[in-house]
């Protein structure tokens, strides 16, 4: 009687310090981000594209970083417009996560979202994925400027009408003067049968693209500003003077408008420790990818600046 | 010869054999299930596969690939609603065999036909691949234009006596196929102001609701009228018999063409290519009165054809980097995580790989023959399940599999209008193919034009370039033979009529 009695007071005694302690880590757990549950990071492309796989990459690279699974969802459709829609239209609890990036601002621009890009939080950027210009080796093209000088007896192929392709191609086209025909395909796989096949004279193209192509297209130069580990011979746009021009595929972790501020925090810190993983760092250099992390005030101010610049080329090819 | 032995070692090793046999396991499951398709599983398994040897990694993706292409052909022959549109040429006949109560043979022959198909088109890839990779390139925009209008030329002109309505039907899919993002120009065309549209009507649920929908509401109005019976299907026989097969030898081997060499010219498509072939078999069968009503030779060109796009579409896929459907692209995607770059250095550098994925079709091929073999008395049992139930379970799955392909309730509901539309073409006399190839073919046709003109400057080019002249004269010509034959035939009916009176 007596000793179940001092069970008794025991007990009391440890669940008392038990619920105190609940109490005052209480405020810690709400704010940790995530509390064990599956957070959903939208790609709004189809699995197996080149977005989808550096999603992949860094998902696997941000798990040990992050208390709970990070599932990938592929929601492709209209130039990225209906996976955006879905996170647009998400809980702002950072368990819905958008892979946007220049992608984002011109699917938005063109109206294919139902909401505009100020209902979009940006978390944090990754990266930027230059593109290569590049002509069939059987052409008799190989420096820029013979390109440029050639004028319009060169086709100038890119993977999709109102697509970054096209864009920076249509960029290009105004900065030089060199007036080629631009001819929007459907598609890289497309792009690069048409013009390995000699029937346009050259392209632009994704770095992997360009890599599995060594022998059949001859590169002229990267959109990046700094060179691209992958091609370090080739000249940047810039080095040859031509500016105004997108530096390729920029990408980054956006999330619905309104998250709290310290969720918004651990999102960004799990996901610069997912960037600077060694294991991402070695994929992104084999891949050609510059790493570009900026956050906060810094990454809006970007995001605006590049939401001008695209807002302007696509005035300029008459898709808005 | 060295290489070749490795490789064979490599892919019969302990875990990956296994890989491949759980590849095709769900593949099968994933291609019975319309709605379902090879692209999906592979992209389910492609974080699974970074973690394989290359040689398993492709040999799972191998094994999801040739699993679903030969398991969409379960539901078009019981259900009548191809699984994947690698199978909407083998619901015509494999339908009509399951209504009579030979829904066993049908399906075995769909079997060992895949096989076939499939063993005949690697045979192809591992003979001809670099010379045939370098065909493919002289397809330039005037050319796909010319086999686009060729193909839909044969399709449209092989429905049958209603040439017309061939056609009609055909130019109504074309013009289904000009909503969404114009190709060209980037706008929106006929969208509503639905971002929904912006990509056009999705091909799978016009596919579920042109076969699977309509196949219900035809199913009730002949229930009304009282007439739908339960089949007791005669399970017994399901495979075709060695002599069948050898007497079927020349439609085999042209189904095997047919299928490799559509196969390998990126975005023509396997829907294009079983659908050549079951014409190109109507053609040439010795049952030929027999097709549409339930001949086995109908099964068996296509699904010969569909497993042999396979293999023509890892032509240029391999050897030039240039997959030419979504599911190459993810086999593509799985290559690339191993550091590997699919294109013309392939054959030179990772030759010891070309030997694995030659040695990984004939044994997910092998698999699939095995598991399917397993699997075909059971799945003919469904067809015992009384037509009220089949058809409410029918329903259930078309809407389910048209709202699973991308998570979309609007894909659900163009479901259900396309089954309407299906529905009431039947009843007019429409043939429904002509208008799937026309949604499939007419937005290539559109953009192939503009790009051919932007490119030359001048429309001639159709004409000047010698094979897109070749495409359109052959098309033109089969329509001529198609229209005197026809004319022959209504003038023999008409005197045998003339000398009954």
């Amino acid at each position: 009687m007596k000793r179940s009695g001092l069970y008794a007071k025991r007990l009391s005694v440890v669940l008392c310090a038990v619920i105190l302690a609940a109490l005052v880590f209480a405020p810690a757990a709400a704010a940790q981000w995530p509390d064990g549950k599956a957070v959903t990071l939208v790609v709004p492309f189809a699995a197996g594209g080149g977005t989808d796989i550096i999603a992949r990459m860094l998902v696997e690279a941000m798990q040990p970083y992050v208390n709970g699974p990070i599932v990938i969802k592929n929601v492709p459709g209209s130039g990225s417009g209906i996976g955006t829609n879905e996170v647009m239209l998400a809980r702002p609890d950072g368990y819905t996560l958008l892979l946007s990036g220049t992608h984002t601002i011109t699917a938005a621009l063109q109206g294919y979202t139902i909401r505009s890009l100020d209902s979009l939080e940006h978390v944090a950027s990754l990266n930027w994925d230059p593109y290569v210009i590049a002509v069939g080796v059987n052409q008799p093209y190989h420096t820029l400027e013979e390109l440029i000088e050639a004028g319009s007896a060169v086709t100038f192929g890119n993977a999709g009408a109102g697509a970054l392709t096209h864009l920076i191609s249509e960029a290009l086209n105004e900065a030089t003067g060199a007036g080629w025909r631009i001819v929007p395909f459907n598609g890289g796989a497309q792009l690069i049968a048409n013009v390995v096949g000699g029937h346009v004279v050259a392209g632009i193209f994704s770095q992997s693209e360009m890599l599995g192509q060594l022998t059949t297209l001859r590169p002229l130069a990267v959109t990046s500003s700094t060179r691209s580990p992958l091609f370090p011979d080739i000249p940047t746009l810039e080095e040859l003077g031509y500016t105004g021009i997108p530096q390729g595929s920029f990408r980054s972790i956006s999330a619905p408008k309104g998250l709290a501020p310290e969720v918004k925090q651990a999102i960004a810190k799990a996901v610069y420790s997912g960037l600077t993983d060694p294991k991402f760092r070695q994929y992104a250099a084999e891949n050609g990818l510059i790493e570009t992390y900026l956050e906060g005030p810094e990454l809006e101010a970007y995001y605006a600046e590049l939401e001008e610049l695209l807002r302007g080329l696509l005035e300029k090819i008459g898709a808005l | 010869m060295h290489e070749l032995l490795s490789a064979v070692a490599k892919i019969l090793s302990y875990p990956t054999i296994l890989w491949i046999a759980l590849g095709e396991v769900l593949g099968i499951l994933l291609g019975a299930l319309p709605g379902l398709t090879a692209t999906m599983g592979m992209a389910l398994m492609l974080p699974i596969s970074f973690y394989l040897t290359p040689e398993a990694s492709i040999g799972l993706m191998l094994g999801v690939y040739f699993g679903a292409v030969s398991g969409a052909s379960i539901p078009a022959i019981l259900f009548g609603i191809p699984g994947n549109p690698n199978a909407i040429a083998t619901v015509y006949d494999g339908y009509a065999m399951a209504r009579k109560g030979e829904g066993g043979v049908a399906l075995g022959t769909a079997v060992v036909a895949s096989f076939i198909g499939g063993l005949g088109s690697m045979l192809v890839l591992f003979f001809a691949a670099p010379l045939l990779a370098a065909a493919s390139l002289w397809f330039g925009p005037a050319e796909y234009f010319s086999l686009a209008v060729a193909s839909l030329t044969v399709i449209a002109a092989t429905s049958g006596k209603a040439i017309s309505k061939g056609i009609l039907a055909a130019l109504f899919g074309m013009m289904l196929g000009t909503v969404g993002i114009d190709s060209i120009a980037g706008l929106p065309r006929f969208t509503l102001g639905n971002i929904y549209l912006l990509n056009g009507f999705s091909l799978v649920a016009a596919l579920i609701g042109l076969f699977g929908i309509a196949q219900v509401l035809e199913d009730l109005e002949t229930t009304r009228k009282g007439g739908l019976q339960a089949v007791i299907p005669k399970i017994g026989k399901v495979f075709p018999s060695m002599k069948y097969l050898i007497s079927r030898a020349r439609i085999i081997l042209e189904s095997i063409g047919i299928g490799t060499v559509i196969g390998a010219l990126p975005g023509a498509g396997a829907s294009v290519g079983v659908v050549l072939a079951y014409e190109r078999a109507r053609e040439i069968s010795p049952e030929k009165e027999k097709f549409g009503k339930g001949a086995l030779d109908g099964v068996l060109a296509p699904e010969v054809a569909n497993n042999a796009c396979i293999g023509g579409g890892l032509i240029p896929t391999l050897a030039l980097g240039i997959p030419g459907e979504s599911a190459a692209v993810m086999l593509m995607a799985a290559l690339i995580m191993h550091g590997i770059a699919p294109g013309p250095m392939l054959f030179g550098k990772h030759m010891d790989l070309v030997y694995a994925i030659f040695v990984a079709m004939v044994v997910s091929n092998i698999c699939m023959l095995l598991f399917q073999l397993g699997g075909v008395r059971l799945f003919a049992r469904a067809l015992m399940i009384p037509p009220y139930l089949l058809s409410t379970l029918v329903l259930l799955l078309s809407i389910i599999g048209a709202f699973a392909l991308e998570s979309s309730v609007f894909d659900a509901f163009a479901a259900v209008a396309f089954g309407i539309l299906g529905w009431w073409m039947k009843r007019a006399g429409y043939p429904v193919i002509p208008l799937v190839l026309g949604l499939i073919l007419g937005p290539m046709l559109e953009s192939e034009f503009r790009r051919a003109v932007m490119i030359a400057g001048t429309y001639t080019t159709f004409f000047t370039r010698p094979l897109s002249l070749a495409l359109l004269a052959g098309g033109a010509l089969y329509l001529a033979h198609q229209i005197r034959k026809l004319r022959k035939e209504a003038a023999a009916e008409a005197a045998a009529s003339g000398g009954g009176a």
